[in-house]
């Protein structure tokens, strides 16, 4: 993604309410007619050649043009995020102060025990963290926590597929078409959805340890409060002065010489046998500028780097979102698609395009490889020319294929593979109704292996019905929507388009 | 046969061939799911009482491919491990889902249909279906549906008997009873093994008809017993306002004949086991959308005015003849004579008329708090005959109807008049004798005289009559 064009999570998210909302639509047409007049009037205008075959840019572009009117999930994921987002740093300001506030409780016949201090407001955290660390580096833990999950997937499965079951045959395939779509949303094109959340439980982690601040000045500059250290197997100060010197070494390392001296130490050490009176004061109080240094750099740092982190990131995995899914390519064919004279000479007029807008070039004339079922092997010329016209590809090559006979058509797969090196584009034309669709993912996967093999391929698939006299004509709706749900639910990364005389 | 010992008959073919409706026809279960897209990947059982499974398959969707590997089954020894290996092979395989879940009752050891549209051409694929089943070894039959016009007969026909030693046609849509013995007859002599039991499975099916035919003719001539003595009585409220209450009970005299109706006409769909037909109440508008007392319901059903005549000249001249015999035959038959003409006339005259529901007071009482006021029963002539043709129209309706028709049918006055000058079931059809014996027995439930024995005589007679219509 050029980094001119800035994509929000919640661009993205409105951009694939969208697109997904198109992939369901079933007047196909309607929609291919908006998407030109939208390229022609707002998108094509305003975008240099360069900027035209960008997708990123294109879609962006679109986007901003289809937003007014439409209700899309963005602006009420951002107000909620921001919701949220605000949320957590007031909660962790407030329970960071609460708690700090509770840990500081002093009435003059014990002082504040620093152990438990720091356990309550920064040692939970580094608990908290510990775990997720091990969590994410014990493979043991990682696999039964996976085990766990997968079972409870598998779980819902079974019942989503007893519940599909129930169901006829078109809501069953458009059910699991829509678990594609949304697998797909998932996997990768929302990923970055997962780091929001974390984000915001970055927030709150350094606004507790700001809260924790808060509360510790407080009590210090408006309220009297003293600071020791209790312990029964201690036989000396010495060894609480060393842990307490090596934990200031971050600051001390910067000339900060806030850290009590081994007297104060020594003489902060409470004993219920004798009280407070064996405390010195000055001693006790010397503790405040060591803890206010202890919880700013071992917790609100550390949260403040991972709350970085994050951010980034999610900016990276927002930069790495890519529009290669077919729901993209579809989009994009239907902006870029109805290239009438891409691949005629420049004094030719340009010709309208069946929607009657007068479509601008943005992309060369693709060399593809056609592949028609028997079945339509009446229609081949004119579905060859719908391809050449609609899509503007030059045909390298154009065979008949069986596409219930996966095994079969060896001579001219044969012949496509040797094509598809120079030839990166195959369709596959096949018939509506049509029934054997086990056999065509069979078939599809033998040719999307083929074309794998050989260079990375883009597939399209366009469903095209017979008149009575053989000649092709649209499909009927419910057939194309069929259709198009079981290459979604199969996910075999296919375009597909509804053939339109 | 199955391991439950009940002969299993698995139904096979290729996705929108009409397999589902094939089942539910046969299995006379109307809630088989039937769409024109591949509608299950599991078989879906369908048990005819205890004598027969019927087992909906998922149709082929790879069988050129599972063809490839099956057709080693040719040259083994026992082909069905074969087709034991293959399932096992693909369990899990998402490219033969379908294939193996309907292999799983031709393993089961289940006489196979196999079920072909004419209307659909013969691809390859088709030819590795039926090499598929051939290779089983199971008794196998092939049903040519048809979903429209028959265009590739000839090559689905000449096909088939390569593979199938018995070629059936069977429109699904439109088989009755006849064509659906016909049919477990035809497997009965394919199925050497579950010869026994289809044949005992066709005897059963034959006396449930039989019961069907029963119970439905004692549930008609229970309905128009009670409606040609059905009558509505309350005691009047206020003797102010007598036309107001007369009016309410008149119409609470319609209602009740009218709800009554509707039951008689549920227990017959349901004793045809029709879930998808439904009666609504507002005037039976399902299946009869012209009311029980629509005008256009008198003007088009029940007895022709000459029958009418005929039956109530008959009534009439039975009580001038009792004059006759009263006087000791002094009057030499005029009684019967001017009976039967007055008693012609009359039904004559009001044949195609609705009857009115006049609520009245008994003879010679008063208007008072508590008198009674009675409405009915109708005296109509036509009335029972109405009744009549309106349950024998559903009668034809679900007995004839295959239930794999997904479609609501409903039908005004007009088309069940139709419907039942054309499958001659209609009262104005049913022949003399039974013309007579009803209408003695509509002469005798008006009177109360109508006895067990005379019942069961009406309901055998009905009976008879109901066999040959659903035929």
């Amino acid at each position: 993604m050029p980094r001119s064009e800035k994509w929000t999570l919640a661009d993205r998210l409105d951009f694939e309410a969208l697109v997904a909302a198109d992939e369901r639509a079933t007047d196909l047409a309607a929609i291919a007619a908006r998407d030109a007049r939208l390229w022609e009037e707002k998108i094509a205008p305003s975008l240099n050649a360069e900027e035209r075959s960008n997708r990123a840019t294109v879609f962006h572009r679109w986007l901003e043009a289809r937003r007014p009117g439409e209700i899309l999930p963005g602006k009420w994921f951002t107000s909620t995020s921001r919701w949220f987002n605000a949320s957590a740093i007031l909660a962790g300001l407030v329970l960071g102060f609460a708690v700090a506030s509770g840990a500081l409780y002093y009435a003059g016949e014990r002082p504040v025990n620093i152990a438990v201090f720091l356990a309550v407001t920064v040692g939970v955290q580094w608990i908290l963290l510990l775990w997720t660390l091990v969590v994410m580096l014990s493979s043991g833990i990682r696999a039964t926590s996976q085990h766990l999950l997968a079972r409870l997937g598998e779980g819902i499965g079974q019942a989503l597929a007893s519940v599909a079951d129930h169901l006829s045959g078109e809501r069953r395939m458009r059910l699991r078409a829509e678990l594609a779509t949304l697998r797909q949303l998932s996997g990768r094109n929302l990923q970055p959805l997962v780091w929001t959340p974390l984000l915001a439980l970055q927030s709150f982690g350094v606004f507790w340890n700001a809260g924790v601040l808060l509360a510790l000045l407080a009590r210090v500059l408006f309220t009297d409060v003293a600071f020791g250290w209790e312990s029964t197997v201690a036989n000396s100060p010495n060894g609480m002065y060393a842990l307490v010197k090596a934990l200031a070494t971050p600051w001390l390392l910067f000339g900060l010489n806030f850290c009590p001296s081994l007297e104060q130490v020594e003489h902060s050490w409470f004993h219920y046998q004798s009280g407070m009176a064996a405390l010195d004061r000055g001693a006790t109080v010397s503790w405040w500028p060591w803890l206010i240094l202890f919880v700013f750099v071992y917790g609100m740092i550390p949260r403040s780097l991972l709350r970085t982190y994050f951010r980034t990131r999610m900016r990276l995995a927002m930069r790495q979102l890519s529009f290669d899914e077919p729901r993209h390519r579809a989009a994009w064919h239907r902006l870029t698609g109805p290239v009438i004279h891409s691949n005629r000479p420049v004094s030719e007029a340009t010709p309208s395009s069946q929607h009657g807008f007068t479509a601008t070039s943005v992309t060369r004339a693709q060399i593809g490889c056609l592949l028609v079922d028997t079945s339509l092997v009446s229609a081949k010329g004119e579905i060859e020319q719908w391809v050449a016209k609609q899509l503007g590809w030059k045909l390298a090559c154009s065979e008949v294929v069986e596409v219930d006979y996966p095994s079969g058509n060896d001579a001219a797969l044969a012949r496509v593979a040797a094509t598809l090196p120079a030839a990166p584009c195959w369709l596959i034309a096949v018939p509506a109704p049509f029934t054997a669709f086990s056999a065509f993912t069979q078939f599809a996967a033998r040719v999307g292996a083929l074309t794998n093999e050989t260079t990375k391929s883009e597939g399209f698939v366009v469903v095209v019905a017979l008149d009575a006299q053989g000649k092709p004509k649209a499909p009927d709706p419910e057939w194309m929507r069929y259709w198009s749900d079981f290459l979604r639910a199969e996910e075999t990364g296919c375009v597909t388009f509804s053939y339109a005389p | 046969m199955s391991t439950n010992d009940l002969p299993v008959i698995a139904i096979l073919g290729d996705v929108n061939h009409g397999k589902s409706s094939v089942v539910a026809t046969l299995a006379e279960d109307d809630s088989v799911r039937i769409g024109a897209f591949p509608t299950t990947t599991q078989c879906q059982r369908f048990r005819v009482r205890d004598l027969l499974e019927f087992v909906d398959t998922p149709g082929f969707q790879n069988a050129r491919e599972a063809l490839r590997e099956l057709k080693e089954a040719g040259t083994a020894s026992n082909p069905l491990s074969v087709f034991r290996d293959f399932v096992a092979r693909h369990k899990d395989d998402r490219f033969f889902v379908h294939e193996v879940r309907l292999l799983e009752p031709v393993l089961e050891g289940a006489s196979l249909l196999y079920v072909v549209d004419l209307a659909q051409p013969l691809e390859p694929r088709h030819d590795a279906e039926t090499e598929i089943l051939r290779l089983t070894g199971a008794p196998r039959i092939a049903l040519l549906n048809q979903t429209g016009e028959p265009r590739y007969r000839a090559e689905w026909e000449a096909r088939l008997r390569q593979n199938f030693s018995t070629v059936i046609d069977f429109d699904a849509h439109r088989a009755d009873f006849s064509n659906r013995l016909a049919l477990l007859e035809a497997l009965a002599t394919v199925d050497l093994a579950g010869k026994a039991k289809l044949r005992k499975a066709v005897e059963v099916l034959k006396q449930d008809r039989e019961d069907k035919l029963d119970t439905t003719a004692r549930i008609i001539v229970d309905l128009l017993s009670d409606l040609l003595t059905d009558k509505h009585v309350e005691a009047l409220r206020d003797p102010l306002r007598v036309a107001a209450q007369r009016r309410e009970v008149e119409e609470r005299f319609r209602e009740k004949l009218i709800a009554h109706e509707l039951e008689a006409h549920r227990e017959i769909i349901r004793a045809f086991a029709h879930q998808r037909v439904a009666v609504n109440e507002d005037g039976a508008r399902e299946w009869l959308s012209d009311g029980l007392f629509v005008e256009r319901t008198w003007s088009l059903l029940g007895l022709s005015g000459w029958r009418l005549l005929a039956a109530g000249a008959g009534g009439g001249a039975l009580v001038g003849a009792k004059i006759d015999l009263m006087f000791g035959g002094a009057t030499w038959g005029l009684g019967a004579a001017v009976g039967g003409a007055v008693g012609g006339g009359a039904a004559l005259a009001g044949s195609r008329t609705a009857p009115g529901f006049k609520a009245r007071l008994p003879y010679f009482s008063r208007a008072i708090v508590g008198t009674e006021l009675v409405a009915g029963p109708i005296k109509h002539d036509n009335f029972p005959w109405i009744v009549l043709d309106r349950a024998l129209g559903i009668f034809v309706s679900v007995s004839r109807r295959a239930h794999a028709r997904q479609d609501r049918e409903t039908l005004d006055a007009a088309a069940l008049a139709a419907r039942l000058q054309s499958t001659k079931a209609g009262s104005d059809q049913a022949p003399d004798d039974l013309r007579r014996t009803l209408a003695k027995a509509f002469r005798d439930m008006r009177k109360n005289r109508f006895n067990d024995d005379q019942r069961d005589a009406t309901v055998g007679a009905l009976r008879e009559w109901l066999r040959e219509v659903s035929q």
